[in-house]
């Protein structure tokens, strides 16, 4: 069935649901949301609302994939080995963890290292990691862009306004500085965070 | 310690579930996940989902299309060589230990 011809209650449904699984690791997000389309194909409105109730909050369900996805396997499972003793997949917490710190690192001080090129492989950093919700990302990208130019924009309008001996631009070109490294220390936290949650 | 004992069992034990149910005949996402939570192993899809692609990687399940007469194609998950294994060697290991753990819970029926 194409996605006009699916009753609007599945179409929201989908759409929803694609939103609040971002963050969870992409594999696990597709196989969630194609086995959902999957059940409410062929559906006509009435039935597919019934059936939506049954599959429930989208946010709920995003949240319970992204627990089950983060935590370590089950115990008999999970430690490197499984029942019958064959090799399992773990997947080592610790690679994410360097990355998490030089990205974050490069988003505080890569700008003062190696001007505006540093900083801008720390955001391409970020951005190509899961380690953080695409929220965070336009946060840790936009606040150094954002913080000086409205402090720069502020001082020119008190300037011609209300003229003092305080150098509102001194405050502008400072926060160019400060504000990347603010935000690095904030993506490092929130990346480690994520890290450091406890295996449930 | 009390806190979510429920969840600590199920989570030892809700993927060797997932295929003991394979077992018996090749299934769906959808028609796993009404089992799985009419029982009360999982409170959702979003925790089946992410199990089924970690035992698809651990080569225990393989997944499949197949089209139905009246519904649409639809992806299937059945065991593997791997899987069948896995889960004889649970079944082998699961009845001592339900045997031992009821032994050592059991009320004193001399108190």
């Amino acid at each position: 069935m194409s996605h006009e011809s699916q009753p609007q209650v599945v179409r929201s449904y989908l759409s929803e649901l694609e939103k609040a699984l971002d963050g969870v690791p992409r594999e696990v997000a597709k196989e969630i949301t194609d086995g959902v389309a999957e059940e409410l194909d062929g559906l006509n409105a009435a039935a597919a609302a019934t059936r939506i109730e049954e599959l429930g909050d989208p946010a709920f369900i995003a949240a319970e994939a992204r627990t089950a996805s983060e935590a370590d396997r089950p115990v008999a499972m999970a430690q490197g080995s499984t029942v019958s003793g064959t090799p399992a997949t773990v997947t080592p917490r610790t690679e994410e963890r360097w990355y998490i710190v030089v990205a974050s690192l490069l988003v505080a001080a890569g700008g003062v290292v190696i001007p505006l090129l540093g900083w801008i492989a720390g955001i391409v950093m970020v951005w190509m990691s899961k380690s953080w919700r695409t929220w965070e990302k336009w946060v840790g990208m936009l606040a150094p862009l954002a913080v000086p130019g409205i402090l720069f924009l502020g001082s020119l309008l008190i300037s011609a306004f209300a003229p003092s001996n305080f150098t509102w631009w001194h405050l502008a070109i400072l926060s160019i500085l400060f504000v990347p490294f603010l935000s690095g220390m904030w993506l490092l936290w929130r990346g480690l965070r994520k890290q450091g949650a406890p295996a449930r | 310690m009390t806190a979510d004992v429920g969840s600590q069992l199920r989570k030892g034990v809700v993927e060797y579930c997932v295929l003991g149910l394979l077992a018996r005949e090749p299934m769906y996402g959808w028609q796993l996940a009404e089992l799985l939570t009419g029982r009360g192993l999982i409170a959702s899809i979003g925790t089946l989902y992410p199990m089924l692609t970690r035992l698809r990687t651990q080569g225990l399940v393989s997944s499949f299309d197949r089209a139905s007469d009246a519904g649409p194609v639809r992806k299937y998950y059945r065991l593997t060589g791997a899987g069948t294994g896995e889960l004889e060697v649970f079944r082998e290991q699961w009845a001592p230990f339900a045997s031992t753990v009821n032994e050592l819970i059991e009320k004193d029926s001399t108190s």
